[in-house]
């Protein structure tokens, strides 16, 4: 969910160094690391533990993650070493994604995309542990609530228009907001998440979910829609009703996204519509607990 | 959701899981679906109950089999076969899913658990088995039993999939073929993919273009391309394979860029990925995602791709010509070898096949061809490049024949992109050719 107030018109200095951005960040060093123990016959947990630790700004993310209520850990987790006993190696990846994301996008001008960003995959991960869906884990559903929107982030630092393509598609009710991007634009948002998402090796199961994200079919059939795996389905539908649930909690409701794929993300995560204010209510004891 | 009485219980005992799985293997035989059973043995289990007692055992089994009923709630069924042993049915997966399945297990099990204030990271073994047409509930048993041994004897942490003792050769191509497609995934997720590129170097030494070629590694085993990409094509995840190698190669055109090289960078593509809708989405993306402009990226397209010409093959081209990338006829001169390919595609680049490169300069024919096609490439304003020059007398001969360009291990083997990098810059440095 990003709104008009979230993006500052670009100063021309902005817009300059815009223009040098190189395409989607790159992949983080320390996801290298990473896949090349992934891909050995035996890991090394030393050697990711080191890696981990040497960038302390993944360690303390990944130390905090893991002890978010989400998890639902007994004990606090305190080393890097033991956050990555605790998730398994490819959880772990995920989680190092998810922390690599906000510092991959230097500069306070998206700030409050990636705070709502957050917000949406925290409430994605509660909303997981309250009510189990199969196939899908809490850490899946932050990693996706973390990345659905990415290639917004990536539009917006390359192309200014892109603010008024993306205040077009945030208020029509009917039109999917990929239509309304591909009337203006060659590429739409998605196709760029997408990209950037499986260069950043996330779990097929997530690539998807972002490339059909906005996609009604992609919830309701997506085996017939586009060969796509149930779990792909559940995640959309599971971070499109966090946004819901973070709109009502803020008052905020500046996308219409709701309106085009609320009834089909309700039934297929079978929650039943009277249910709502009361998911509401522990939603928002959610976002004040800071969990 | 309200407790109905009649449901099952969520982990199975011995014998309501056999009964369970003879049920749905009459099922899956009626209806001709696929069935496939893991069974999952917890590693080093008898250390642990000498070490934790027989308390601490069960309770690594219990959280284990929660774990299992967690992870195929609603796809599957658990049942508790022994002390230490699960059974896990899952109908209407094939071998492809039953081995997804069964590393989710592997990741899965591996959290930690608690025993006696100790944290442990348990494993498993798991062995796949997946019904075979006429089969019986105890002979699948059994090879999945026996799949599970082999699992173990490869030191656990692991699974390995059950092979038909009686299989024909067939068979057993395609079992290899959905082993491969499995790790594919696992590739794709692990960062196994990657590319090496080879230089392709003009006639005054330098370098005309860099090719980008496929390598996957899986756990720490090499899949070639020529296993790789044959079952890529037959699945969706050649249009991920596809997709991710357009953007890498983009990427790598950039780093170049932005160390002063404009090079361009040819990557490969597929007929199946030529025939999907959203093929030049995916190049529009890459080449935004990566940043370059369209000319410093190259497709590389072989002939076999027009033996059956397609609309949507001839659109996606055109497209991609029109927005600025450029095409390359690959391993042309073999196989289904027709002349109206060169004039149905808008392609700049001419690559001959090393088969007749291979046979120069001792077979006289093989120059006769080659100077021919090098002839229609030069008229037809293509580049004409050379495949496969391994030998000094190779170069010469195709020198003088007057090709555009040649690739080879004469020149260069195909190297990682750090590799290539480097030698370029260092090749700037002391004003010299990076490929001497």
């Amino acid at each position: 969910m990003i709104t008009l107030d979230d993006i500052h018109q670009l100063s021309p200095e902005e817009f300059e160094a815009s223009l040098k951005v190189n395409g989607i960040p790159p992949r983080p060093a320390v996801l290298e690391t990473l896949g090349a123990e992934l891909r050995k016959a035996e890991p090394d947990l030393l050697t990711l533990e080191h890696a981990l630790s040497s960038d302390v700004a993944i360690a303390a993310a990944l130390i905090k993650t893991v002890n978010s209520p989400y998890f639902g850990l007994t004990r606090y987790v305190r080393s890097v070493r033991e956050a990555i006993t605790v998730l398994g190696l490819s959880s772990t990846s995920k989680v190092v994604a998810c922390a690599a994301l906000h510092v991959a996008f230097p500069g306070h001008r998206l700030d409050r995309f990636w705070d709502s960003s957050l917000k949406v995959a925290s409430l994605s991960a509660w909303l997981v542990s309250i009510r189990r869906w199969p196939g899908v884990r809490p850490e899946d559903a932050y990693t996706f609530g973390l990345f659905r929107d990415c290639g917004i982030a990536v539009m917006l630092t390359r192309s200014p228009a892109y603010v008024e393509v993306l205040r077009k598609a945030n208020t029509n009710p009917v039109e999917s907001f990929t239509d309304i991007e591909r009337q203006a634009m060659p590429l739409s948002h998605v196709q760029v998440g997408a990209m950037m998402t499986q260069s950043w090796w996330l779990p097929l199961g997530i690539i998807e979910a972002v490339r059909h994200h906005h996609e009604v079919r992609a919830v309701t059939s997506p085996r017939e829609f586009s060969s796509l795996p149930d779990e792909s389905a559940t995640l959309i539908a599971i971070a499109q009703l966090a946004e819901r649930l973070l709109q009502l909690a803020s008052g905020l409701s500046e996308t219409r996204e709701w309106d085009k794929l609320g009834s089909a993300s309700l039934e297929r995560l079978m929650i039943d519509s009277e249910e709502l204010p009361s998911l509401q209510r522990r939603a928002a004891d959610q976002l004040v607990g800071g969990g | 959701m309200s407790e109905d009485a009649e449901q099952p219980p969520r982990i199975l005992d011995r014998r309501g899981g056999i009964s369970n799985t003879e049920r749905h293997v009459r099922e899956a035989t009626a209806s001709h679906s696929p069935l496939t059973v893991l069974w999952v043995d917890i590693d080093r289990f008898q250390a642990i109950n000498h070490s934790f007692g027989h308390a601490g055992g069960d309770l690594l089994a219990n959280t284990i089999a929660d774990r299992l009923a967690d992870l195929v709630e609603k796809v599957g069924c658990v049942a508790k076969m022994s002390g230490d042993e699960f059974l896990v049915t899952l109908p209407d997966h094939d071998l492809v899913a039953g081995t997804r399945a069964a590393v989710r297990v592997r990741e899965a099990m591996s959290r930690v658990v608690e025993l006696q204030g100790v944290p442990i990271h348990p494993t498993v073994s798991t062995g796949v088995a997946v019904l075979e047409d006429g089969e019986d509930v105890t002979s699948l048993l059994l090879r999945a039993d026996r799949a599970k041994q082999e699992a173990k004897a490869k030191a656990g942490h692991t699974y390995a999939i059950s092979s038909q003792s009686d299989s024909a050769g067939s068979d057993q191509h395609k079992r290899e073929e959905i082993e491969i497609e499995a790790k594919l995934y696992d590739a794709i997720e692990t960062g196994g993919l990657s590319l090496h590129y080879q230089p392709i170097i003009g006639a005054q030494g330098h370098i005309e273009a860099i090719e980008a070629l496929i390598r996957c590694t899986v756990r720490g085993e090499d899949i070639p391309p020529v296993k790789l990409i044959p079952v890529a094509e037959k699945s969706p995840l050649i249009t991920r394979i596809g997709d991710w190698t357009m953007f890498e190669g983009a990427a790598f055109a950039r780093k170049l860029f932005d160390d002063g090289f404009q090079i361009k960078v040819a990557v490969n593509v597929s007929r199946a990925q030529l025939l999907g809708a959203g093929f030049l989405d995916a190049l529009h993306a890459a080449i935004f995602c990566a940043g370059i402009e369209p000319h410093l990226l190259e497709l590389e397209l072989t002939e076999s791709l027009f033996l059956d010409p397609s609309d949507v093959v001839q659109q996606n081209l055109q497209g991609a010509r029109d927005s600025g990338v450029s095409l390359a006829i690959d391993d042309f001169g073999t196989g289904y070898s027709a002349l109206g390919t060169l004039m149905q595609v808008p392609a700049s680049k001419l690559k001959l096949d090393r088969a007749f490169i291979r046979v120069m300069p001792e077979d006289h024919k093989a120059i006769a061809i080659v100077r021919a096609m090098a002839g229609l490439g030069r008229e037809l304003g293509m580049t004409v490049v050379a495949e496969g020059v391994e030998t000094r007398e190779q170069y010469d001969c195709l020198s003088e024949i007057g090709v555009d360009a040649v690739q080879g291990y004469l020149y260069a083997r195909p190297m990682p992109g750090k590799t290539m990098l480097s030698r370029v810059v260092a090749a700037r440095a002391t004003n010299s050719l990076p490929f001497p």
